[in-house]
């Protein structure tokens, strides 16, 4: 299903940023997945391990997945609450006025194998 | 002699999508042409809905993007309306995306029109995480598949500007109940509008054409300024 699209863009991504590190190749990527993003960690990470060949710098890099549970604020309770009775809804049973976390779907870090000296740094 | 350098960032995954549903869009505006995205599971009746609605519609120009996985089924009923129509056919993906859609207009430009409709692949799942460019996402909902639809899947429902009820005449033969359904979808979106419709009966047609008719006059507005 989109799993696959999802895949493809994640080793778009991860390939062009090893491409802006000269002698590098991909260990590993990092992404966050809402709960309420559609997508099930396990074909992502099927469909990572499939298509990955077809991008040299990320043939032997692997997906790591970072699973963010869905937290709202409850319309009645007026709080946080963690535990939803389904997407956008409060276990008491009122709806959600904003969803704080659950909605993510990004790549948070690349680790790269590089073959030139140290160099960390961060873009956001 | 090998380096483990972690580089950290915040890279949306669906990034490459957005932008390019952002240059579709500015697009759109600079033809003033108004896109419906039209979304529901197979057999909703969204084809149906669009032969109802396009001739309602004139004298305003209408064009359409079909999307199917394989054939032009859909396009062909289409077609017999009178209007152009450019099929996708995704072969395995289950939706559109905005590169297929900016593909299409670009390699077969539609003639100048006031309505571009767009017909999703059939699937409650995936088109909801794929913007197109489009100004308004319809989710149509027909009374035989059961009121529970928006808790199964929230995404689409709670990403939509409209809800349109299909093939409500059926509704003494089914448990579905339009309250209900629509309590559950007012959970996930409180802006969303509703429609009851039937293109058999034609019953909640003005209603639906007139929401069409007030947000394209409203679009022409936003874009004159």
């Amino acid at each position: 299903m989109h799993e696959a699209t999802i895949a493809t863009n994640i080793l778009s991504i991860a390939e062009s940023r090893s491409a802006a590190l000269p002698g590098s190749s991909v260990l590993r990527v990092y992404v966050r997945i809402g709960d309420f993003r559609n997508i099930d960690s396990g074909s992502l990470k099927f469909a990572f391990d499939a298509l990955k060949a077809d991008y040299p710098r990320c043939s032997k890099s692997e997906l790591v997945v970072e699973q963010v549970a869905a937290v709202g604020r409850c319309m009645r309770q007026h709080q946080y609450c963690p535990s939803l009775l389904n997407a956008y809804s409060c276990s008491c049973g009122a709806g959600l006025n904003c969803l704080m976390q659950g909605e993510e779907l990004e790549i948070f870090k690349c680790t790269f194998e590089t073959a030139t000296r140290e160099a960390n740094f961060e873009t956001v | 002699m090998h380096e483990i350098v972690d580089e950290h960032m915040i890279e949306r995954i669906l990034g490459a999508n957005e932008e390019l549903a952002a240059h579709n869009r500015q697009d759109f505006d600079e033809d003033e042409l108004l896109v419906i995205n039209f979304m529901s599971a197979p057999g909703a009746g969204k084809t149906s809905l669009l032969e109802a609605t396009i001739p309602r519609l004139k004298p305003k120009a209408c064009g359409i993007i079909e999307g199917d996985m394989v054939g032009e089924l859909d396009a062909e009923r289409l077609r017999v309306l009178g209007v152009p129509v450019r099929q996708i056919c995704t072969g395995r993906s289950c939706h559109l995306d905005a590169q297929m859609v900016a593909r299409s207009l670009h390699a077969e430009p539609l003639p100048k029109t006031d309505y571009l409709f767009i017909e999703n692949v059939g699937n409650l799942v995936c088109p909801a995480e794929f913007n197109l460019g489009e100004h308004k996402r319809v989710v149509l909902l027909s009374v035989t598949e059961g009121d529970d639809k928006p808790i199964k899947y929230p995404v689409i429902f709670r990403n939509c500007d409209a809800v349109v009820f299909t093939k409500t005449d059926l509704l003494p033969y089914v448990k579905f109940s339009i309250a209900r359904c629509m309590e559950h979808i007012m959970q996930l979106n409180h802006s969303a509008k509703f429609f009851c419709t039937s293109v058999s009966t034609n019953v909640g047609m003005d209603e639906w054409i007139q929401w069409l008719e007030t947000t394209r006059t409203l679009h022409r507005q936003c874009i004159a300024i």
